[in-house]
Formats: structure tokens, C-alpha cells, sequence
């Protein structure tokens, strides 16, 4: 008897994922089809701006060869996108022409960059957002005839590429639509800390500042299009530059599954087995809605491969539920971790620790007795145990004040009676702080 | 004289100044600074020995703190305009009002050269003999039961017959605390000697009680009770020496009949005293069949209003019995101050006159009189202290002169000492140490040299003289007090009785008048000491009066032949009727608080203090409760806790212990208004003393204990001295640089950033913790913490460890992180460098799973997660597997 097919569109980190824990269960039970837009095997998304910022080496960063494929009998389709789907015939047709039937299919199609309407309507040379690693060598083409680039955006993906291009030696300023940077992630003070880090490092900063247009001209006599010039603000400050990336957020890429009528709503909508509308028919990554959230950071997508590779594999039982994430950015030199809340109100209780001398920053949020929130910069250490504690709703009063201090301040036996919650009701676990589309 | 800076190292000999057991002390001083301090080995009242207080001495003689310049009304004044203001301001008002409106206040820590020159001005050239000490707190209810007894003020013993004794009663002497040498030198005995027994007679069980044999916890004030009690029994048993009696002394049937009035027999006492039989009955059968017995007696005999009564009844059993002036048989007083004695030669008090004459006669007065060539000489009593200062309040006295103590620490109803004292046309304070809370009160503050800079002689407990010797030059602009005393009574026109250029010559005119017309008649006789050379003055070794003219050295012991210092040779047996304390308690003021030393802090803690060492031990103010009081007022261990009478009320933290008895507290007697916000113990008692001593009774204080509810606590170190805390409870603690002050309040501060505002500007380089209910800051200068403010409505990090911090230098984020954290970084899960930053896994953590058998990134991932997120470690993490 034949294998049953698998076909999964999109060849991004969510697909690469999604294979892994299928071969791990069960390496024979598919034969395996994957369809990519971009023309490069699977790399790790995350690690774009450590290319940028000429760190690492693009191909440091495949995560799976076309040579991985190969060994594992998994057929990539690279550079030849699919167009459309027959969901009752169980088939799907490429922009090339060609027909595929599948028995399961698997959108990990991902997300697109928002692009300001400003920025839409000028179709100016020079406008471009971080996403790829097209998207890399595109700026990177760029980067030795210009002197200033502008970042449109604070958030994580935007301050990453802000530091990419400072080290590229360009000046860079960023333009920030709130009053503080990764205002999604980090509560007022935190943010201020975070700018005054980059200020240090040569980035300049536009805060609560949104882009009125931007003006471009014809560098060459040859030139088609015009080039970026200047952005105007809207409080009237004119920067002069030769390059804007844009890095305002994603929305799910859901267009070819809204056309093949699978159920969509800002992403493609899914429940806890992953399964779209449709039966035989799965979405992973940041294409996805599921209740009325969307995903961006890497640590649900994991979790998602998973479910779905179980459900694709018939090992029953998992379901995908919501947590609180954390965040961390990559920018050498900047320590900084946020899990959960980050900003204050009247019914929660927080604790702050600050050294401004060593840039030092802590912040932790309680409610109920339980934390609920960390958001720590220049100091990280035990981000990621806050990061189990908030997930596991511990009640820790009797650490407090300690806690803030880390582990190994708190007393062992302490730490040792801490009881979890126990089941954690995915209402009540609600997305605390999801850093929605602000990076890969 | 003049005093050059000894550029070299250099050992003297000299003594301890603090308490009367006069330690010898080896002093080693190198380029004018004392380096270090060990005991004399050659010294009879320690033969080697140091408590922690004489071992630390080399750590409070720098001048933090020191009195350098006179002043004037809060101005600094040349010598020349302070000696010139005092003696105008006590001649005018002699000529306004009299000789008596005009007192000199002296201390047990003077010398005995300062003692004398104060002495003799007030009761020769002044007039008056309103010259009082704090000795009167301590010491004079023995003097005047040694008075009526023996006939002049003698300590009968030395400290050797403690050790050959064979039964030693300690009555209201926490030896082990008070008077650590001594304690040291009975435990020694008493382990070559095992059969030796030791009775601790005492309320409380104190730290002397654990080398006892038999601790008698009786009522408070009830010791007269317990050794009249001890006369009727030895007379029922027939344990008298009758020929003794009928020899040597008289009064004895009188005495035994009123011991017989309330004390018959054993059952009476025993419940006068709340003890039960069978111990009362033990410690009498061992009274009764032991020939070598010593009574340590000091201030839980002496500070009580029948002081004077309950030293004869000590003192008559000894005689009842003939155990006296024979080696380990005495009733023995023991002072609490390194000169007390030195004072009490001198007659540097008001009910006495000079050298052991009173004004009882007429003959003494005339003596004196023509000895010193005294041109208005004092026929009278003068005021003792409680009358000083209540005539002082009443505007009586109008101009006073305080030498080398802290009446508004010490004296009973010390806020009423404060207020006398604030009304007073001129108080003059002579003390080595700038701030005290007497020092607060003066018009004219005269810097005076202290302990290592003075040059004398002081006596101790068993009549041993020995020199203090100067080492160090004088602080800043400071004199020895003999020099101001002498400076000013020849500005009042004095000069020739006070012509002195040396401390020698003082000593050797005090020696010429105790041996000027002597004949025998007083005891007390250093004659033999009066024509001292300035060298041999300076190498004077250890001697023991008396010593007439032509002797050496003096016997060990007094009475060794039955003969006493009355005019009929006998010693007088009193009768006593013992009382009960005056002041009972009452429904409003249920419960009786003591007050005593603890063992390493020394007085009004004005030298002690300095020593952070020192305040290792106990380093705040305290109110010590049974367990069953605690649990009737709702107590917990170091809750704050309001003590009150009406007289005052004190703010202090709670200590529960089995060793006080129900119903009765201990504070102890060092805390300042320099030291806490409300912990001067004086300021609760009254001013109720004895008839005869006019000794205060400072050991039984009706009061009433409530909890006080605090908001929060904090704990503030700082390099610099605080002046003002709004907070109702704080207490400072010096440490070995800068100072601790412990903190709480009855309500948390709407910010605690802006209270600390309030106290001090915390400088711009600092780290801060910040929630609803903790606040902590820490600034530093230069690496080390300048300032450390922790506060809590919950609880706080453990202080001491926070000083020791604050005395290193701090370097790394993690080091100042650590200390606002309050507690040392537990580092037994020390992970090594972070590898993978997700999971902040560390490479130690990494290389051991490796170890352990994780041979792959899966295996590890699994295990420690590590490398499973955003995978940017994995290459290391490879690298660590090959």
C-alpha cells in the first residue's frame, strides 16, 4: 500500500519544525511534498539579524539543507509557489502549472510584513522590510551608497535591524510609533534604559513620531523609479535617507487558504489539533489564528509542530493551548528578557530593582500572590525561571522580596514547597504579553 | 606638664579605666597611637587578665567623637576666655546668692588628683559642700554601711580571699557581666578548688548563676529580709562566735532582736524573701558550718532605698559569726567604677570632708581647715546627688559644673535632670567626649583629656593604688580636669592652694592630709606615699592602703585584729529592720523592672561605643520579660515594647527569657538619647533613695509594658552620624566605619524615598528596590557603600550581615545586586559562563550532563533544554560534545 501524501506549503521554520517531530515519531508513515516561495533550503529566521549585522554568515544559518531533503525523501519544491487548492478533489495546483493530490496538507505559509499605506502609495526604491533573505541582500545592496538609513518601528525585528545597519556603519535612526521602545514588551522605564543603550551605540531614536511621506528622486538619468530621498514626520522633522526598513508587524499569511475557502479571519483559523475548516487540511505558525489570537515568537510555533506532528502521526492526546511568552532581543551587548505583563495597574502588586549605573533594570509584576510578569534588562539572570513561574501560576509570596534577586537568593527549602497551580485553564492563562508578529 | 609624642614602640603599664575590679593593663604605643593592650601579669587584681572591654580598649582612643575646644554657648573659645567665663560665672553668683547656690558634680572616673583638687576648692576656698559624684548611683550605701559599721568607710577584704574562701555569696552582683576578672578569677578558684561553693543571690538567673551552686531567686528588694533571717537562724543554731562578738564588737543583742522581729525563723523568711525553705535553709546550714565565707555584695544590694540597711545586715553576720579579717572571710563591696574608691579617700562626696573625715566633728572640719589654709571653709554637709538636682530644679543651685559624667543618662527621673538642668544659669561640662545628653545641656563645654592622655592614680575595689599613666598627647585642645579645676580656682582668685604644676604633687599633698594628725585615729593613712618622688611617682607600683608614713605597702587585709575604726574599737552590729523597695506596684504599674550592666558595654557607652567589637555581643536596647509575661501581654521575641512609669517611657524591643522571673523586667543601663530614641532606663525611675546614702533605688522601678504595634522596620547605615530620624523608634550602632541605626515606625511613610530625604541626600550613584512594601537603597562613592537604607513592612535582611558589607568594597554589578538583595548569593549551583542564553543554561552545567552521558544536542536539549530554542548556541554546545 502506497504512502499517504503529505503535502505542507511553506518552507519556513514552522515546516522545518514540523518535519523534525514527524520523523522523530514516525519516518515512514508519509511520503512528504513541501512547496517553498523563497529559493533556499529551511533557515532559522531568528537568526536574520545577526546576518545583517554581519555576525554570522548566511548559510551559518540553514537549518536544513536541500541535501537534508534529499536524505530524508522529502521533495522541496523551492521557488515555485502554490496557486491553488481543490479541497474536494484533495489536490493543488502550482504557479508553474503543476498538479499535486494530497492526502494531508499543512499551511505553514507564515506571515507578511505590514506595510505602511504611506509607504504603499509611493512606490519609492529604497522601501524595504526584514524579513527574508532576499529581504537581506536587497538592503545589503544598498548599504555601501548610502550614508543613513531609517528603521520604521521599535519593536524587536526593528531594533535588531536598527543594530544590523549601525553595523553595517550606517547612521540609523528609528522612528517609533510609541512612547517607548518594544512598548509591547517592556514597561516605560525598561524602554527608556533599552534607547539610551542603543543611543550609546549610535542609534537615534523619533519616538511617538509616524511617517507623513516619503519623498524620493531619480538617482540615475537610467532609473525606472524614483529613489528614497527623505521621510517627512508628522511633527515636521525631515530626515534625510537612503534607505527605510520597515518593521511595523505581521499579519498571518492567509490568502491562498481564504481563496481555497478554508475559514480565515486575520490568520487561518485552527483548532487545538491544528486543524483548519477542513478536515485533512492543518495550519502551523504564524498563518494561524487560533481563538482570537495570533502568533509571532518562536516558542508556540514549537509547541504547534509538535501537536500537529502527533495529530499527523495518530498519537492522540496533545493540544495546543495558549501561554504567556517571552521575548528577548538580540542586539550584542543588550541583555533584556520580558515574560508575561509588563506594565502596572491598580490591582497589581510589583516589585522594582534598579542599578543605573550598571544599566540595570527588574521589574517583576504579582497578582494574586502569583507572578504574573518579568521584565528585566541589563540583568537577565533567571528570566526564564520567572518565565516557569509565571507559566505554572506558583503562588511565591513568601519569595518575595527576594525572588527579584533570582534563585539563588531565594531560600532552597522556600522554592522547594512552591506549588503550582496545577492544570492551567487556557482562559485564565491568557496571553499575557504575546509579542504578536514583532519578530520571526 | 608636658607631654611629647612617643615616636617609638613602647609598652606602660598603666589601668583600665573602666570598672573597679582596676585591671592592670600593658599599653602598647607606637608614634602616639595605642596599638594594642594586653593584662598586666604583675598587677594583683588580674595577674594577666583582660575582659573584652579592657581588650578593646586600643579601639576607642582615636578622636572620633572627642571633645578637642572649649566652647561657650555653642562657640568655640580660646582656654583663656572658657576658664575666665566659669570662674566669673561661679563667683557671681557666689556673691549673689551664697556659696551654696554653686555645685560641682564629679565621677567614680576622675582621678584621684582631679578628685582632690575639685574637692578642695568647693569645701575649702568656695565654701560649700555641694560636691557630689556618681559614685552617690553606685557606691555610697556600702560607704555608709561600712560608716556605721567599722567606723570609717573599709573594704574589710581583697580580692585573694575569693579565692580562698570556701563559700562565696554573690548578692546583686552579676560578677560574670560587671565585673568579668573577678568572675574569671572565682571560676579558676573554684575549679582548683571544687569543694568551694558559690550562692548567686539574684532576681534573675544571670550569666554568674551558671558557676553557681545554689541561685536563690529571690523577690526583688527582698535581700535585707534574707540576711536578717540568716542572724536569727545562726543564733537558733548556735552558729555564733560568741567570743568574737563579745570582743570585738557591740549592739549585738539589739541587733539580733529586731533581725528576730520579722525573721524568727526560717518559714517567715522564706516567704518575705518568695523563696522556697529548703534552698533559704541550704544556703543558711552552709553560712553556718563554713568558716571561710566571703558576700560579694554591689549595686542589687546598694541601689535600693534601705541600701545602707541591707549592707549591715550583711556585714552582721560577719561579725555574728567572726568571719572577717581573716584570709576568704568577709562581707566584702564591691565598686563599679575604676575610681570610685580613689573618690571616696579623697572625700570627694557631699556627706563627706576630706581624706575619711566627715563634718561630724568639729575637730575634722578645723583640721582640714588649717591643713589646706582654707579661707571659707565648708562647715556642713553638702547636697548628695538627688538633692543636687532637685535644688538645681527649684533654682537653689544656679550654677553647676559636671565633671566626667552623664547625669541626664544616669541619674533617676532623668528627664527631669534634663529639664532641671536646661533651666540652670550655667552648667559647665567637662568631658572628653563632645556629645552626650549632658553635654547637650551646657553653656560651657571644657574638653578634658581622657584614658590615655591622664596621668594619676586611681583605687580599686580592694584598695589597691595604681597609676593611670598618659601615653598619648592630649586630643586637640584638651586638659586634664586637675588642671581646669586649678586654671579656674585661681581665676577665682585661689591661687595659692592650687598652684599644682603636676599630678605628683596633688597626690602628695592628699597623702600629707590623710597622715596630718592622724595618730591612728583613721585607718585610712597613705602618709607613707606623700614624699614620692616624680620618678618614683611615675614607676609607683601597685600598693594597697594604708600605708603610714614610713611603710611601703599595706596588709591585705583589715581587722585582722579585731580592731575597727571606732572610737571604741568595736565594730558596731546595727539592727536592722528590713523593708520592702518604697515604690510598690500598683495596678497601673504591674510589673518591677531592674536594671543592671551588660557585659560589654560600659556605662553611658560614650568610649565602649566607639569599639564595633563591642557591640558584637548586644548592639540595642532591650527589655528582658519571662515567657509567661510575653504570653500575657502578647509578646513575641524583638516586638517593639513600651515600658512606662510616670516618670517617663522607654521604646525598646522585646527579649524573652526563662532566666527573668515573672512579673519583673531587665533593661539594661547604657542606652543614650545618643543611642536610641527612647532607651534611657533613668528617665522611668523616681527619685526615691535611701535616708542614709541618699542612693537612689535604681534596681525596682514599678512600670507597665505594652506592645507597640509597628508599621515597618528598616535599617539605615550610613558613613556619616545621623542627626534626626523621624521615626518613633531608632538606635544607632556604630560599626568599624560608620554607623547602623536600627529603625521603626507606627506608620509606613507615604514614601519611603522622601523620609530618607528627609534624614540624608543619598548620593547619585545608587541601586534601588522598590515595592508597596519594601523600599531599599544603596548609594556608594567610589566602589564602597556610602549609604544603605533598607525598609520593610514585612522583615529585613539580616543587619550584621548588611554592616559587614557595608565595610568592603563592592566592584562588580553582581556584588551590588547581591547587597541589595541583602543576603549572600547562594553559589552552590554556580552553572559557569551562560552558553545557551534561552534557557540560561550554563557551560558547567553543560560539561557535567556531557560527563553524565548526554552525547548529543537532543540529549542535552532534553535534558537541560538547552540549545532548543533559538538554537544560536548549538555550535558551541557541539563543540563541548567533540
Amino acid at each position: 500500500m502506497p504512502k499517504a501524501h503529505l503535502i505542507i506549503i511553506g518552507n519556513g521554520m514552522a515546516c522545518g519544525r514540523l518535519l523534525d517531530e514527524i520523523l522523530k515519531r514516525n519516518p515512514d508513515q508519509y511520503r512528504i511534498t513541501v512547496f517553498g516561495a523563497e529559493g533556499y533550503a529551511n533557515y532559522n529566521r531568528i537568526m536574520l539579524s545577526p546576518v545583517l549585522a554581519g555576525e554570522m554568515q548566511a548559510d551559518e544559518i540553514i537549518t536544513h539543507s536541500e541535501q537534508w531533503y534529499q536524505q530524508h525523501n522529502i521533495t522541496l519544491h523551492s521557488g515555485d509557489p502554490v496557486v491553488g487548492i481543490a479541497t474536494e478533489d484533495k489536490t493543488l495546483t502550482c504557479q508553474s502549472g503543476q498538479t499535486f493530490s494530497y492526502d494531508e496538507l499543512v499551511f505553514a505559509t507564515g506571515s507578511n510584513p505590514v506595510m505602511p499605506p504611506v509607504a504603499q502609495a509611493c512606490e519609492l526604491d529604497g522601501i524595504l522590510s526584514f524579513r527574508n533573505l532576499d529581504d537581506i541582500d536587497r538592503i545589503m545592496a544598498r548599504v555601501s551608497t548610502i550614508k543613513h538609513a531609517t528603521v520604521v518601528g521599535g519593536g524587536l525585528l526593528g531594533l535588531e535591524a536598527a543594530w544590523g545597519l549601525r553595523q553595517q556603519g550606517l547612521d540609523v535612526t528609528v522612528i517609533h510609533r510609541a512612547g517607548w521602545l518594544l512598548n509591547r514588551q517592556l514597561d516605560p522605564a525598561a524602554g527608556k534604559l533599552l534607547q539610551q543603550s542603543l543611543e550609546a551605540r549610535g542609534i537615534q531614536f523619533k519616538l511617538k513620531a509616524q511617517i507623513s511621506y516619503f519623498n524620493g528622486e531619480q538617482r540615475h538619468a537610467s532609473d525606472t523609479t524614483n529613489a528614497l530621498r527623505t521621510i517627512v514626520l508628522d511633527d515636521g522633522t525631515t530626515l534625510n535617507t537612503g534607505l527605510a526598513v520597515i518593521a511595523i508587524g505581521v499579519s498571518p499569511n492567509h490568502e491562498l487558504a481564504q481563496n481555497s475557502g478554508l475559514a480565515c479571519d486575520r490568520g487561518i483559523l485552527v483548532d487545538d489539533q491544528m486543524q483548519s475548516s477542513h478536515p485533512n487540511i492543518y495550519a502551523l505558525g504564524e498563518c494561524t489564528q487560533f481563538g482570537k489570537h495570533t502568533f509571532g515568537l518562536v516558542a508556540p510555533l514549537w509547541d504547534q509542530a509538535s501537536v500537529l506532528a502527533n495529530r499527523l502521526c495518530n498519537l492522540p492526546g496533545q493540544r495546543f493551548r495558549v501561554q504567556p511568552c517571552a521575548t528577548k532581543l538580540k542586539v550584542s551587548g543588550i541583555d533584556l528578557f520580558s515574560a508575561g505583563e509588563f506594565l502596572d495597574d491598580p490591582e497589581s502588586e510589583s516589585v522594582i530593582c534598579q542599578d543605573p549605573t550598571n544599566g540595570v533594570y527588574r521589574k517583576l509584576i504579582f497578582r494574586h500572590q502569583r507572578l504574573t510578569g518579568a521584565v528585566l534588562f541589563g540583568a537577565v539572570n533567571d528570566g526564564n525561571w520567572y518565565f516557569e513561574l509565571i507559566q505554572s501560576q506558583t503562588k511565591v509570596q513568601q519569595l518575595v522580596p527576594d525572588l527579584i534577586f533570582g534563585r539563588r537568593y531565594c531560600d532552597g527549602d522556600a522554592i522547594a514547597q512552591l506549588t503550582p497551580a496545577g492544570a492551567v485553564n487556557t482562559d485564565t492563562a491568557a496571553p499575557l504579553s504575546l509579542a504578536t508578529g514583532a519578530t520571526s | 606638664m608636658t607631654h611629647t609624642a612617643n615616636p617609638e614602640t613602647c609598652q606602660v603599664k598603666t589601668t583600665c579605666p573602666y570598672c573597679g575590679v582596676g585591671c592592670g593593663v600593658n599599653a602598647t604605643v607606637s608614634h602616639n597611637q595605642l596599638i594594642a593592650v594586653s593584662g598586666d601579669k604583675d598587677h594583683p587584681a588580674n595577674y594577666g587578665r583582660l575582659c573584652v572591654k579592657g581588650s578593646t580598649l586600643h579601639e576607642t582612643t582615636d578622636l572620633t567623637g572627642r571633645l578637642l575646644e572649649p566652647q561657650i554657648n555653642g562657640q568655640t573659645a580660646s582656654w583663656d576666655q572658657a576658664i575666665n567665663h566659669v570662674a566669673q560665672g561661679f563667683r557671681n553668683t557666689i556673691e549673689q546668692y551664697g556659696p551654696n547656690s554653686v555645685a560641682l558634680y564629679l565621677s567614680g572616673q576622675i582621678l584621684t588628683e582631679d578628685y582632690y583638687v575639685a574637692n578642695k576648692l568647693m569645701k575649702g576656698f568656695i565654701g560649700s559642700a555641694n560636691v557630689d559624684t556618681n559614685s552617690r548611683l553606685c557606691m555610697s550605701s556600702a560607704v555608709a554601711a561600712h560608716k556605721r559599721a567599722f567606723g570609717a568607710d573599709l573594704v574589710p577584704a581583697c580580692y585573694e580571699d575569693l579565692e580562698l574562701t570556701d563559700l562565696l555569696l554573690l548578692v546583686g552582683s552579676n560578677t560574670a557581666w560587671a565585673h568579668p576578672v573577678i568572675y574569671q578569677r572565682i571560676l579558676a578558684a573554684k575549679k582548683k578548688r571544687p569543694h568551694m561553693k558559690v550562692v548567686v543571690i539574684d532576681p534573675r538567673r544571670t550569666a554568674t548563676c551558671d558557676m553557681a551552686d545554689l541561685h536563690l531567686a529571690l523577690k526583688p528588694g527582698s535581700d535585707g529580709y534574707l540576711f536578717t533571717g540568716l542572724l536569727s537562724y545562726l543564733a537558733d543554731h548556735d552558729a555564733l562566735d560568741n567570743d568574737y562578738i563579745t570582743q570585738h564588737t557591740e549592739g549585738f543583742e539589739n541587733a539580733l532582736q529586731a533581725a528576730n522581729s520579722l525573721t524568727a525563723n526560717l518559714s517567715q523568711t522564706a516567704q518575705l524573701c518568695g523563696l522556697n525553705e529548703q534552698d533559704l535553709s541550704q544556703l543558711y546550714q552552709w553560712f553556718s558550718h563554713t568558716d571561710k565565707v566571703v558576700t560579694l555584695f554591689s549595686q542589687g544590694v546598694n541601689q535600693s532605698s534601705s541600701g545602707v540597711d541591707k549592707g549591715n545586715a550583711i556585714i552582721n553576720c560577719h561579725l555574728a559569726t567572726g568571719k572577717i579579717g581573716k584570709p576568704g572571710a568577709a562581707p566584702f563591696s564591691i565598686t563599679g567604677q575604676p575610681n570610685a574608691m580613689g573618690g571616696r579617700e579623697v572625700g570627694g562626696l557631699a556627706n563627706q570632708l576630706a581624706a575619711h573625715m566627715d563634718f561630724s566633728d568639729p575637730a575634722n572640719i578645723e583640721r582640714v581647715e588649717t591643713f589646706w589654709q582654707a579661707p571659707h571653709m565648708a562647715r556642713t554637709e553638702g547636697l548628695k546627688a538627688v538633692d543636687m538636682f532637685q535644688a538645681i530644679d527649684e533654682g537653689r543651685i544656679k550654677a553647676i559644673w559636671i565633671i566626667g559624667t552623664n547625669p541626664v543618662a544616669s541619674m533617676p527621673d532623668a528627664d527631669m535632670i534634663r529639664r532641671a538642668l536646661d533651666k540652670c544659669d550655667l552648667v559647665v561640662v567637662s568631658d572628653c567626649i563632645a556629645k552626650t545628653d549632658t553635654t547637650a545641656c551646657a553653656d560651657v563645654l571644657l574638653p578634658a583629656t581622657g584614658w590615655a592622655e591622664k596621668d594619676g592614680t586611681v583605687t580599686n575595689s580592694e584598695r589597691v593604688i595604681s597609676r593611670q599613666k598618659s601615653f598619648l598627647s592630649p586630643a586637640g585642645n584638651s586638659r586634664h580636669d586637675w588642671q581646669t579645676i586649678c586654671a579656674v580656682a585661681q581665676a577665682m582668685g585661689f591661687a595659692e592652694g592650687f598652684a599644682f604644676t603636676s599630678p605628683r604633687e596633688i597626690f602628695a599633698e592628699h597623702a600629707k592630709l590623710s597622715g596630718y594628725q592622724n595618730n591612728g585615729q583613721r585607718f585610712f593613712n597613705i602618709e607613707g606615699l606623700s614624699e614620692l618622688s616624680e620618678t618614683e611617682y611615675n614607676q609607683l607600683q601597685p600598693v594597697r592602703w594604708p600605708i603610714a608614713k614610713g611603710q611601703q605597702n599595706g596588709p591585705l587585709r583589715l581587722f585582722t585584729d579585731g580592731r575597727f575604726n571606732t572610737p571604741s574599737g568595736r565594730a558596731r552590729m546595727l539592727p536592722i529592720t528590713p523593708q520592702a523597695p518604697l515604690n510598690q506596684v500598683s495596678k497601673a504599674y504591674p510589673l518591677v523592672l531592674n536594671t543592671g550592666r551588660i557585659r560589654d558595654q560600659w556605662h553611658t557607652m560614650t568610649r565602649t561605643g566607639k569599639a564595633s567589637r563591642l557591640l558584637n555581643h548586644i548592639d540595642q536596647p532591650y527589655v528582658e520579660l519571662s515567657i509567661q509575661d510575653a504570653k500575657h501581654y502578647d509578646i513575641e521575641e524583638h516586638d517593639l515594647v513600651e515600658i512606662s512609669s510616670p516618670q517617663g517611657r522607654c521604646l525598646v524591643k522585646a527579649k524573652l527569657t526563662a532566666d527573668q522571673p515573672t512579673g519583673s523586667l531587665f533593661m539594661p543601663i547604657h542606652w543614650t538619647a545618643q543611642f536610641a530614641s527612647a532607651a534611657r532606663v533613668d528617665s522611668l525611675f523616681a527619685s526615691i533613695k535611701d535616708p542614709i546614702s541618699g542612693q537612689p533605688e535604681a534596681k525596682h522601678c514599678p512600670v507597665a509594658l505594652r506592645k507597640v504595634d509597628t508599621a515597618w522596620r528598616g535599617v539605615l547605615i550610613s558613613q556619616n552620624e545621623l542627626t534626626s530620624l523621624p521615626c518613633e523608634y531608632w538606635c544607632k550602632v556604630p560599626l568599624s566605619t560608620g554607623f547602623r541605626y536600627e529603625l521603626a515606625g507606627l506608620q509606613q511613610p507615604k514614601s519611603w524615598p522622601l523620609w530618607l530625604q528627609q534624614v540624608i541626600q543619598p548620593g547619585d550613584d545608587r541601586i534601588e528596590l522598590n515595592s508597596a512594601s519594601n523600599y531599599r537603597l544603596i548609594s556608594f562613592q567610589q566602589q564602597r557603600p556610602e549609604l544603605l537604607f533598607f525598609a520593610s513592612t514585612d522583615t529585613l535582611p539580616s543587619s550584621t550581615w548588611l554592616s559587614k558589607q557595608f565595610e568592603q568594597s563592592i566592584d562588580s554589578a553582581a556584588q551590588r545586586m547581591s547587597l541589595l538583595g541583602g543576603k549572600p548569593m547562594d553559589n552552590s549551583d554556580d552553572g559557569g559562563a551562560i552558553i545557551c542564553s534561552c534557557f540560561e543554561v550554563g557551560e558547567n552545567t553543560i560539561r557535567q550532563a556531557i560527563r553524565q552521558g548526554a552525547n548529543s544536542t537532543d540529549a542535552l536539549a532534553t535534558q537541560l533544554k538547552c540549545g532548543s530554542n533559538c538554537g544560536s548556541c548549538l555550535p558551541e554546545i557541539r563543540s563541548m560534545l567533540r
